[in-house]
C-alpha cells in the first residue's frame, strides 16, 4: 500500500521553483530520511502533504486522497518551529489533540510526559525550548496515524536530546505507519531509516534502500549525500 | 549489549555478526530468548525493519527459531556453535591478514608476529 | 468540529478579555462606592474615575483588536501550522472566528450591563430604579421597534467591519513583507470602497419616540452582502494561496 505518492509535483514561489516534477511513492512501514541541503525543498514538500500549501501543478495523494481534512485526520505532523499556542499548558494540549484527532493515544502521551517529568500545569511560554520541542515530539509520536512527517526533528538539539527523539520516533511509529524525517544531518538519523529520498534544488536526484545504498556505494548515506553534494 | 556501528556497512548485518558473537561468546546460550523487534530497536537505536531484517537473516541460516506466540529464540548445540566460531575466526584472520599484508608482511612474518605478540 | 474550534478560541480570548472586564466592573464598583459615601473629591475618585471612563469607552475597540488578532496569531502566523494541521476545513476555521467574534461582542455588552446594574443599585434608591422601570414601560412600543432596528444594523455592521479585517489581514498575508502595514492600508483602501458604496440617507424621519423608524433595506443588504464577499476573498486566500513563513 502506497502511503505518500507525489506525481510531477511542483511548486513556485512567485517565479522561483521550490519543487520541480518531483515523482516520488511511499510504501507503509517504512522509515524514509527526506535528505538535502537548506532550501533543496524538503520543508515545501512537507508542506504540501500536510495542506499547507497547494500544488503549482502535478499532484500528491495520501493513501490515495489528495490533502484536504480526510488527510489531515490520517497525517501526523511536526512542523520545524514551535507552533503549539504559548498560552496553554500540558494539559490543554492533551485536551485539543483528544479533541481534534481520533487517533490520538492520550495515556501514551501523558506516560511519555510523565517520564520526562514535564508540569502538565506549566504553559508553553514558561517552558525552555528544549522542553517544548519534546512536548511537541510527544505529541506527534501519541497518535496511531498513517503517516508521521517530521520537519527537521533534530536540528539544534544536543546529542542526548537527539537520542531521546531519534528513540521516541522508532518506538512509537505505528507499524504499517509511513515516516518522513526531513534533515540535514544526515549521519545523525541514517541508522534509523528504510530509505533515503535526496533533495536538490527542488529534484529528488536518488531514492534507494538504506541497505542497498551502502552494499552498492560501500559507503555510509552521509560519505554518499556529501559527494553528491560536493559544491 | 552495547551497539556501536560503522556507518559504511548495512546495519542489518553488523546487528547479525554482534548477536552470532554472542552466541559464541556463551552470552546467549541455547533455547536463550531474544529480544523483541522493538526492544532491541530501541537498544541499538536503529529502525526496527532492520531488526526484523537481521532476524529473519539468522533464522534463515539457522541459528534461531521463531515460536508463534513467545518470541524468537537461540537455536544452536555444540557442533553448530564450533562452526560458528571457526566461521567469525576466519573472518577476522581474513580481515588481520588484508592489513599486515598491506604493511608489507609475508605470511611467515605474519605468524610470527601473531606468535610472539606481547599483547597476549 | 465548528464548536470544538470555539471553544478553544473562546478560551484564548478568555484569558485575554475577562481580566478587561473584570477590572472595569470593579472600577465601577469603586466608582459607585465613592459616589454613595460622598467621598468625590479623593483623588482615588478622580484616577478610578478616568480609567474607568477609558475603560468603558474603549472597552469594545479592545474587545475587537483582541479578536482580530486572535484570527491573525492563530492562522497566519506558528499557531497556523497547528491549526490548518487539524481535520477542519478552511469554511469551519472562518466561521469559528466570526462567530467567535459575534460571541464577545454579546460578552462586551453583558459586561456594560453589569457596569450599568452596579452603579444604579449602588447609587440609586428603589425608588429611582422603580420610576425607570415605570418610564421604560410607558413608552411607545414602535420606539423599541426602532431601537431593536438600530441594534440589527449595528450587528451587521459588526460583521462586516470583523470580516473586513479578516480580508485585509489575508490579504497583507500575500506579500512577504510589512503584512501589518499593508493589512493597515488594505484596510482603508476597503473602507473607502465601502463608504463610496454605502447609500447616505436613512430613507426616513426619526423625529418622534411615537414613529418607527423607516431603515433602507439597502442598509442591510449591501453590509451582508459585502461580509460575503470579504469572507470568501479570506476562504480563497486561506485554502489556495495559504504561505505560512
Amino acid at each position: 500500500m502506497k502511503t505518500l505518492v507525489c506525481e510531477s509535483l511542483s511548486k513556485d514561489y512567485g517565479n522561483i521553483r521550490a519543487l520541480d516534477d518531483v515523482d516520488l511513492s511511499l510504501e507503509e512501514g517504512k522509515i524514509v530520511g527526506l535528505l538535502g541541503p537548506n532550501g533543496s525543498g524538503k520543508t515545501t514538500l512537507i508542506k504540501l502533504a500536510s495542506r499547507l500549501l497547494v500544488p503549482s501543478a502535478g499532484r500528491i495523494t495520501i493513501c490515495g486522497e489528495e490533502p484536504s481534512e480526510i488527510t489531515k485526520a490520517i497525517v501526523s505532523y511536526l512542523p520545524d518551529r514551535n507552533y503549539l499556542p504559548d498560552w496553554m499548558n500540558g494539559r490543554d494540549l492533551l485536551d485539543l489533540y483528544k479533541d481534534f484527532f481520533a487517533d490520538f493515544d492520550e495515556d501514551k502521551a501523558v506516560e511519555m510526559m510523565t517520564s520526562l517529568n514535564i508540569d502538565m500545569n506549566m504553559p508553553m511560554k514558561k517552558m525552555s525550548k528544549g522542553t517544548k520541542e519534546k512536548v511537541q515530539l510527544i505529541l506527534t509520536m501519541s497518535r496511531h496515524a498513517k503517516l508521521y512527517l517530521l520537519d527537521e526533528p533534530i536540528a539544534g538539539v544536543d546529542p542526548a536530546a537527539r537520542d531521546y527523539i531519534l528513540r521516541t520516533i522508532i518506538s512509537n511509529y505505528d507499524e504499517n505507519a509511513t515516516v518522513l524525517i526531513s534533515t540535514h544531518l544526515i549521519a545523525d538519523v541514517e541508522n534509523v531509516l528504510d530509505e533515503a529520498v535526496f533533495l536538490k534544488e527542488g529534484r529528488i536526484v536518488l531514492h534507494q534502500g538504506v541497505d542497498e545504498l551502502k552494499e552498492s556505494t560501500g559507503k555510509s548515506v552521509d560519505e554518499y549525500f556529501r559527494e553528491v553534494f560536493r559544491c | 549489549m552495547n551497539w556501536k556501528f560503522s556507518d559504511d556497512v548495512p546495519i542489518y548485518l553488523q546487528i547479525i555478526e554482534g548477536i552470532k558473537t554472542d552466541i559464541v561468546s556463551g552470552r546467549y546460550k541455547g533455547s536463550d530468548r531474544l529480544p523483541a523487534v522493538r526492544e532491541l530497536a530501541m537498544d541499538a537505536g536503529v529502525n526496527p525493519n532492520t531488526v526484523q531484517r537481521a532476524y529473519a537473516e539468522l533464522e534463515r541460516q539457522g541459528l534461531v527459531q521463531s515460536e508463534r506466540t513467545s518470541g524468537r529464540f537461540v537455536s544452536v548445540d555444540e557442533d553448530k556453535i564450533r562452526e560458528l566460531r571457526k566461521d567469525l575466526s576466519n573472518e577476522y584472520i581474513r580481515e588481520m591478514y588484508v592489513h599486515l599484508r598491506d604493511l608489507g608482511m609475508d605470511d611467515k612474518d605474519i605468524v610470527d608476529a601473531v606468535k610472539n605478540w606481547e599483547g597476549k | 468540529m465548528l464548536g470544538k474550534l470555539i471553544k478553544y478560541d473562546f478560551k484564548a480570548l478568555a484569558k485575554n478579555l475577562f481580566p478587561v472586564y473584570g477590572v472595569m466592573i470593579g472600577l465601577m464598583v469603586i466608582f459607585s462606592l465613592l459616589i454613595k459615601l460622598n467621598l468625590e473629591d479623593s483623588f482615588i475618585f478622580v484616577i478610578s474615575t478616568i480609567m474607568l471612563f477609558f475603560l468603558l469607552g474603549s472597552s469594545f475597540m479592545i474587545t475587537l483588536v483582541c479578536v482580530v488578532g486572535r484570527f491573525y496569531k492563530g492562522l497566519l502566523k506558528d499557531e497556523g501550522y497547528l491549526s490548518f494541521a487539524l481535520p477542519v476545513d478552511t469554511q469551519t476555521h472562518i466561521g469559528a472566528k466570526v462567530i467567535n467574534a459575534i460571541i464577545w461582542s454579546l460578552m462586551n455588552i453583558a459586561a456594560l450591563a453589569i457596569c450599568l446594574a452596579v452603579y444604579a443599585f449602588t447609587v440609586g434608591t428603589l425608588k429611582d430604579i422603580a420610576e425607570v422601570f415605570r418610564m421604560i414601560f410607558s413608552i411607545d412600543l414602535n420606539f423599541y421597534l426602532s431601537i431593536l432596528q438600530m441594534l440589527l444594523l449595528l450587528g451587521v455592521e459588526l460583521i462586516c467591519g470583523i470580516c473586513l479585517c479578516f480580508a485585509a489581514l489575508s490579504i497583507a498575508h500575500l506579500f512577504q513583507k510589512h503584512q501589518k502595514l499593508l493589512a493597515a492600508l488594505f484596510f482603508l483602501l476597503m473602507a473607502i470602497i465601502r463608504g463610496m458604496i454605502m447609500p447616505t440617507r436613512f430613507y426616513g424621519d426619526f423625529n418622534s419616540f411615537n414613529d418607527v423608524l423607516f431603515i433602507s433595506p439597502l442598509w442591510y443588504v449591501i453590509p451582508a452582502a459585502l461580509s460575503a464577499v470579504y469572507a470568501g476573498v479570506t476562504w480563497y486566500i486561506l485554502d489556495k494561496r495559504l504561505n505560512l513563513q
